[in-house]
């Protein structure tokens, strides 16, 4: 049986200049993270990007992180707000975006039905509901996770997933499982 | 997210790989060229300070090399040459990044 080390070690270990620990962080959360973020940005590879933008801000504030227990939720943050970052950028510049992302390879969208058309309705979302749903439901987060991930507070957690499945559920054509 | 949910088909479908190997070494490339980024600017400062040290000690250290004489005076040049060399080495023999072989021949 191999013992996967705890964030907390692996946080001591990648403060104490150990590259290799920080290398096991990323390889343990570019999952959730590009998944998140790939559902706030209309193409992968800038999602991406951002990911690796947002675990390069992890590195570099790694000594801030006050309890290494909550690296994900930590890390999550950081993620959040680059998009938002990359948010107000694009749509500063949203017409010279236009044409150049039109030229972009198809190979960058979902390849599924089912992928694509959830990318299809959460771009309808607003950035913060769109957020709220992607963490409670793509990753499976505790309203209060995400809250704290979001800087939001519970109540507007909540009403954003609510409203958002709603949403998600009417833009889909399926039922919204609560009933 | 409850599996009978009918988004959760949805979701299960709009997954990024788990591990990416190409991802992590983009990441690592980044963390090292922003550690060497910090350590030209810490060398750079450290340089800055030694020689603003040495400016403000000029006067000293010239009113000192009068007294040594020219003998002594010689041998604070060569021991001065020598610390700037040992600082130059001390970085190029601890710093963390990898640069490129240079085959001169």
């Amino acid at each position: 049986m191999s013992s996967q080390p705890t964030d907390a070690a692996l946080v001591a270990a990648a403060r104490s200049g150990n590259d290799a620990a920080y290398a096991r962080i990323v390889d343990r959360y570019q999952g959730a993270i590009r998944a998140f973020l790939r559902r706030l940005s209309p193409y992968d590879a800038d999602a991406d990007d951002l990911a690796q933008e947002a675990f390069l801000t992890g590195w570099a504030e790694l000594r801030g992180l006050r309890d290494p227990d909550r690296l994900k939720t930590w890390l999550f943050s950081i993620a959040w707000r680059k998009a938002k970052g990359q948010a107000r950028t694009m749509a500063r510049s949203r017409q010279r975006d236009h044409d150049w992302q039109a030229m972009r390879p198809e190979t960058e969208t979902p390849q599924t039905e089912h992928a694509i058309a959830l990318r299809q309705a959460l771009v309808q979302l607003p950035p913060d509901q769109c957020a709220a749903v992607s963490l409670c439901l793509g990753e499976g987060w505790s309203h209060g996770d995400a809250a704290k991930v979001l800087e939001l507070p519970l109540g507007t957690v909540k009403s954003h997933v609510l409203r958002g499945r709603a949403r998600l559920a009417e833009i889909l054509g399926v039922g919204d499982g609560q009933d | 997210m409850d599996k009978t949910d009918p988004l959760a088909d949805f979701f299960a479908a709009d997954t990024a790989p788990s591990v990416d190997r190409a991802f992590r070494t983009g990441v690592m490339e980044r963390v090292a060229r922003q550690r060497l980024r910090i350590e030209l600017v810490l060398r750079l400062v450290v340089g800055c300070l030694l020689v603003l040290g040495l400016a403000l000690m000029s006067p000293a250290l010239q009113s000192l090399a009068g007294v040594l004489g020219q003998d002594m005076s010689t041998v604070l040049q060569v021991i001065a040459i020598a610390g700037g060399i040992a600082f130059l080495g001390h970085g190029w023999l601890t710093r963390t990044i990898r640069l490129p072989r240079v085959h001169l021949f």
